[in-house]
């Protein structure tokens, strides 16, 4: 940290002007661009800032490691350190900062506010490069993705390929509105099995599982059975459940959230009989109580 | 033939009644709220709790980022105690404590809940299968 600084007392805003009210737009487009951007990586600003910071710490200046991607950076690390078993550190965020820097530039540039001039270390890095990883002596930085695609939510999406590609063709991720999801599930829905679906556990990545299969071909496939259905808990969104029994004696109920219309399939207890139990059952609810809400 | 027009018809219904609109939580006991597969319970002043966290994340599941946050005039304590309401396999959230000017709770694949001031206990749905909570 640094020295005592003077607080210098400045006049409280109470209220912006038109003109500075507009240029939040500005900024929030100039922190999308930097968060979003997929140019090379600027390497000398970005070691040049990150040894600032080291220096500003009272550390030896690092040697700097340039990889594609964070499974790269793994890899680099474990062959480094020859460790089989080590993991990386939490990542700074580098450009993915962005949303913080825009706001305090904003802060700054357009109304005045004094900022500590390290913070700009931060905003250079933010502009030039993706995560990095800091270690005594050695900082291990990912370049900027070459592609990022995603949905009009602006979430990570791509229906036939990575929604975001690595450089160098170092691979990439696969996601369905936001959902990191594996390859099959983008590149080869078709070959999905009955079994892979039901052995999912994460109840996200099953829907979209179940979504990319068919959802009646998959309630078909595994010989469902309607053991019962009720109209829902009357409440906004709520619509009509139904409990299931598959090939396998598993019962499931099927519902939706009540606020976006997606069905889920949820495993519950084989003793449930209606599918008013099954939920009991699966929110561990002693009684039938007054519900709210759903969403 | 029988799953598939059953499903259709379940997707279809569903299309027609989602409300995508926030929904509105109040301060009463006994009463419980569902956000996609945590529960919302409000509890009493009394209700016990851990110690106070910075992590605004109702539920951590496999998915990081902006699942399941709490924001607003709030405080998040680690969870201790179930609500009465449940029974002791149900798994443990946090517990909120909520001040005057309200808070809401957000999930991009979900409405929001606006939560009145007073004190409130999560807990998460099971999944049969693992015996575990539910993770999205």
């Amino acid at each position: 940290m640094a020295g005592k600084k003077e607080v210098v007392k400045k006049e409280k805003i109470e209220k912006l002007t038109p003109e500075q009210e507009a240029k939040m737009v500005d900024y929030r487009e100039k922190g999308l661009g930097w968060g979003l951007s997929t140019e090379p990586a600027n390497r000398p600003v970005a070691e040049a800032a990150i040894a600032r910071i080291y220096t500003q710490a009272k550390m030896d200046k690092p040697e700097f490691y340039w990889v594609n991607s964070p499974h790269e950076a793994l890899a680099l690390l474990r062959k480094e350190s020859g460790d089989e078993k080590a993991t990386l550190n939490m990542p700074f965020s580098g450009q993915h900062e962005a949303g913080w820097v825009a706001w305090w530039k904003y802060f700054k540039e357009v109304l005045g506010v004094e900022i500590d001039a390290r913070a700009e270390d931060w905003a250079d890095i933010c502009q030039s490069c993706g995560w990095w990883y800091a270690y005594a002596g050695a900082v291990i930085c990912l370049e900027r993705y070459a592609e990022i695609h995603r949905d009009e939510q602006g979430r990570l999406h791509r229906e036939d390929g990575h929604a975001v590609r690595y450089r160098a063709d170092s691979g990439g991720e696969f996601f369905w509105h936001g959902q990191n999801v594996p390859a099959k599930v983008i590149m080869a829905p078709e070959t999905l099995t009955v079994e892979e679906i039901q052995k999912e556990t994460n109840s996200e990545i099953q829907r979209i599982m179940v979504e990319r299969y068919g959802p009646g071909k998959f309630m078909q496939d595994t010989g469902c059975k309607l053991l019962d259905m009720d109209g829902g808990l009357g409440v906004d969104g709520s619509a009509p459940r139904g409990l299931w029994e598959d090939n396998t004696k598993q019962k499931w109920l099927v519902g939706t959230d009540g606020s976006t219309a997606r069905v889920y399939y949820m495993a519950v207890p084989a003793e449930a009989k209606t599918a008013k139990e099954a939920h009991m059952l699966i929110s561990g609810l002693k009684s039938e109580l007054e519900v709210q809400f759903e969403a | 033939m029988q799953a598939e027009l059953t499903i259709e018809a379940l997707t279809k219904i569903a299309k027609e009644t989602a409300v995508d609109k926030p929904r509105a939580m109040k301060y009463k006991i006994g009463s419980y709220g569902r956000q996609g597969d945590i529960y919302i319970h409000p509890v009493s002043a009394e209700h016990k709790h851990g110690e106070a966290t910075k992590d605004h994340q109702l539920a951590v599941g496999e998915g990081r980022g902006s699942r399941h946050i709490v924001e607003g005039d709030v405080k998040v304590f680690l969870g201790t105690n179930l609500p009465t309401t449940v029974n002791d396999r149900t798994f443990l959230g946090p517990m909120i404590e909520v001040g005057s000017k309200g808070a809401t709770i957000t999930h991009p694949e979900h409405a929001h809940v606006k939560l009145d001031a007073g004190f409130y206990q999560i807990t998460h749905q099971m999944d049969a299968r693992t015996l575990q909570r539910v993770r999205d």
